[in-house]
């Protein structure tokens, strides 16, 4: 097993929300992660906002650094604040597992409110990857990140945890130019996102 | 109905034309000289001669009026802050079923090679008659703060008790139970419990302070005139003196107003005993004293018990973990960041509070009973047009 990052907070059939054990770790933008469900059943997710905020919304962080404590020795002066601020990332749906089937369909329930949030290991990202349909609902996902961003950075994250496999990754822009065949200014924003210098 | 602003702002204009800047400057300079010039021993021994106590409460100077001390530097090395605040859902006359919930925060923050933070608070229902009456007299208004003051004072000691040493405890507001000092048969009920807790801190020597932002207070000030009357400084009614004007003056102002431009920046003002009947219960060691603090934009007042008058170690590192406290809360004016999050870990909102009216509603629904608040409560909830 692998291990638990967060824990669910906020939960619908198309996006949920997690809270991350670690002050200002959420998961990297495009990774994929899983929760379990239910015995043998497991979602499946890419990673499309990380942020940090107040726990308590009424209250907003004020500056606390100082010309001779800034950056992580805030924390260190301010012990409280591992208590007052909290990391949160949404993940958007892609795919489950099901009967040791792995379908990139969307799950027929969201995940339940306060299950774990887990990292997938590398034989599970390539076993999830070989497909790219996820893509399609990846593109279609209504979230306040920018689709193109999240598609790229799932792009770049999922070619790293396949080994920098190019066949892969070509695969993969040639799945989202034909899924942004009609945007061109779309296409061009995943495509330089995944690689500037191409 | 909304407010009818050209009436506020009428009144607006005349208030602030009662303000007379040079006026107020003139007099405030004289009474800052009179603080100067004033005697100690002059307030002592009136003090001590009067047999009946005044109708104000004076500053009894352990040593000087007016002289002035810069709190030192914290020393090297961390510390922990214990601090403790209350928030409370009263009993409420419009619900059918009588009881009272207490939220007591306890705060621990330590400083230093390993920092931590603990920001907690402990949840207490009180129903049933022996726990929402002393002696007959329902727990509500005074009784219930001085109830609140109780408990909070205990998880305070509770809770410094197992921190980090070197520690220091932050108490909210007042030690001093004026509110209830006129309800004299039922004072031991909150007294006797106040001054156990006053005894752990000083049993365990941890410094205890209690921090008093914005103060009200004029035992300073009512102090100034003892020494200026040369006569019966109650009898204003029949006084021809002519200091009259500043005496009167003196009545009107603030401690923290006298001592604004007073006091510099990281300094305290010499310590004072306070003359309130009810620190008498207290025990003589826990006897309450003060002293007013420039915490940079503010003059807070700071109480604490005897004890800690008396040993100047613990006097000073727990006045320069305040300073601390109020530089780290990067506010201004700054209020120590241990009380602020007590008071955050404690405060019950208004979401909770209708979350526990609907637990009851629900409970006694599900046992068949009625749950029927007043009709003046229903109709200010319903609001309907």
């Amino acid at each position: 097993m692998t291990e638990r990052i967060g824990e669910i907070i906020e939960t619908s059939s198309f996006l949920f929300v997690g809270e991350s054990f670690a002050l200002n770790h959420p998961p990297a933008l495009g990774s994929l992660l899983k929760v379990q469900t239910g015995p043998g059943e497991w979602t499946f997710g890419v990673v499309a906002l990380g942020k940090t905020v107040a726990v308590d919304p009424g209250r907003q962080p004020v500056r606390r650094s100082k010309p001779d404590a800034y950056d992580e020795t805030v924390y260190a002066k301010h012990p409280e604040l591992e208590h007052l601020l909290r990391t949160v990332f949404t993940v958007v749906p892609v795919g489950c597992l099901d009967g040791g089937r792995m379908t990139q369909r969307l799950p027929a329930h969201p995940p339940p409110m306060h299950y774990s949030v887990y990292e997938c290991d590398p034989g599970e990202v390539v076993l999830f990857s070989e497909r790219l349909l996820y893509l399609r609902t990846l593109a279609a996902a209504q979230t306040d990140a920018p689709v193109e961003q999240v598609l790229a950075a799932n792009l770049r994250w999922t070619h790293e945890a396949r080994g920098r496999d190019e066949k892969w990754l070509h695969r993969a822009a040639m799945e989202v130019a034909a899924l942004l065949q009609q945007d061109v200014e779309r296409l061009l924003g995943v495509l330089y996102a995944v690689d500037p210098e191409a | 109905m909304p407010l009818d602003f050209s009436v506020v702002s009428r009144e607006v204009n005349a208030l602030a034309a009662l303000y007379r800047p040079e006026e107020r400057v003139r007099l405030l300079r004289e009474a800052q000289n009179l603080l100067r010039r004033a005697d100690p021993d002059k307030v002592r021994d009136r003090l001590s001669e009067r047999k009946e106590r005044y109708p104000w409460l004076v500053a009894n100077p352990v040593r000087s009026l007016a002289e002035t001390f810069p709190v030192p530097a914290l020393p090297p090395g961390g510390y922990s802050v214990v601090a403790s605040d209350g928030s409370n859902i009263p009993p409420d006359r419009h619900s059918p079923v009588q009881y009272c919930i207490l939220s007591i925060s306890k705060v621990v923050l330590t400083y230093g090679e390993r920092p931590a933070a603990s920001l907690q608070a402990e949840t207490e229902m009180l129903y049933g008659d022996e726990n929402l009456y002393v002696d007959g007299v329902p727990l509500q208004g005074e009784l219930l703060g001085a109830k609140m003051a109780v408990r909070e004072l205990q998880v305070l000691l509770g809770t410094a008790r197992s921190a980090p040493r070197p520690r220091v405890a932050l108490h909210d507001g007042t030690l001093i139970l004026w509110r209830i000092q006129g309800q004299k048969e039922l004072l031991p009920h909150f007294t006797i419990p106040f001054r156990d807790a006053l005894d752990g801190f000083a049993e365990e020597s941890i410094p205890l302070l209690s921090y008093i932002s914005y103060p009200g207070a004029r035992d300073l000030c009512n102090a100034l005139r003892v020494a200026l009357c040369e006569t019966d400084p109650t009898a204003c009614a029949t006084c021809r003196s002519g200091e009259r004007e500043l005496c009167e003056f003196l009545g009107r102002l603030r401690d923290r107003e006298l001592l604004q431009e007073f006091l510099a920046a990281r300094h305290r003002t010499d310590l004072f005993a306070t003359v309130s009947d009810v620190v008498k219960d207290y025990g003589d060691q826990n006897a309450i004293h003060f002293c007013y603090l420039d915490v940079g934009g503010e003059i807070a007042r700071v109480e604490m018990p005897k004890w800690m008058v008396e040993d100047a170690q613990a006097l000073d590192f727990g006045l320069s973990v305040v300073l601390d406290q109020c530089a780290l809360s990067g506010d201004n004016p700054p209020y120590p960041l241990a009380l602020m999050e007590a008071h955050e870990a404690a405060v019950i909102d208004m979401g909770t509070r209708r979350v526990v009216d609907d637990l009851m509603e629900r409970e006694f629904a599900r046992r068949g009973l009625p749950y029927i608040r007043s009709g003046k409560d229903r109709s200010k909830r319903r609001r309907g047009v």
